[in-house]
């Protein structure tokens, strides 16, 4: 049987409209393969990479925070200690010299701090870090 | 055509979802991708502020041994019987702190990686 040209023409149309989504005409299409598909299939896929990402960071970033507070911890302790530390170094310092006392001088001494007083004062000696030392306080 | 066919969907039903998936996976990716560039951001702030933590920290370092030392050897002095290192003592354990022959003045703080 033959069709009529204009009726094949009319068939040949219409199938070209069903797969103008589609993948050449091998049978097995498709109406999902448009070719933004595969670019949203990436965008996927660069999401997941994101986000694994974002979870590496965010772990090394709270170990890093934690490390920081501990330092800052610290160093905010250290601050108060160093208080006492004078303190204590200057009392040390005055009863080394009011007492003539070199035990107590040698402490002073093997710390870098050497004892400054002024001979015929009566005033508290200064207790500073010998020139050698930058430890001393 | 496929919409047509009994059990699909219709074709312009089915390009409005795969429309909608593909905003919401821009959406996804610019709200991840922000979030990246935040935690960089903050990783190099801290990694900063860590930098500038060392210096400080090593002059604590030395605080703290010097005062570890000072405190020990003024121990010892007092148990040896040195009056002005016996008053120092008393005047420490008054304020709260106690020498103990083992101990150091804290934790050290972690190490720098």
């Amino acid at each position: 049987m033959r069709r009529r040209p204009d009726f094949e023409a009319l068939v040949n149309e219409d199938s070209a409209s069903i797969c103008d989504d589609a993948t050449p005409r091998s049978g097995a299409r498709s109406v999902t393969s448009k070719p933004w598909h595969g670019w949203v299939t990436i965008l996927a896929g660069v999401a997941i990479a994101l986000v694994v990402t974002n979870i590496g960071l965010f772990e090394r970033n709270r170990t890093l925070q934690a490390e920081v507070a501990a330092r800052t911890q610290y160093l905010q302790q250290t601050a108060q200690l160093e208080a006492l530390n004078r303190e204590i170094v200057n009392a040390i310092a005055n009863f080394a010299v009011r007492n003539n006392d070199e035990a107590l001088k040698g402490i002073l001494t093997q710390q870098g701090i050497s004892i400054n007083a002024a001979p015929g004062q009566g005033g508290t000696p200064a207790a500073r870090p010998a020139p050698e030392s930058k430890s001393g306080r | 055509m496929s919409g047509d066919e009994p059990g699909s969907l219709p074709e312009q039903v089915r390009s409005d979802t795969w429309a909608a998936v593909a905003l919401l996976t821009i959406a996804v990716v610019a709200w991840l991708s922000f979030q990246t560039v935040q935690q960089i951001r903050e990783r190099s702030a801290l990694q900063n502020v860590r930098t500038a933590q060392e210096a400080a920290l090593e002059r604590a370092q030395k605080i703290r041994a010097q005062f570890d030392t000072i405190t020990k050897k003024t121990l010892e002095l007092a148990q040896q019987g040195n009056a002005g290192a016996a008053l120092i003592v008393d005047e420490l354990a008054r304020r709260g702190v106690t020498i103990t022959p083992s101990s150091s003045a804290g934790p050290l703080p972690p190490p720098s990686k």
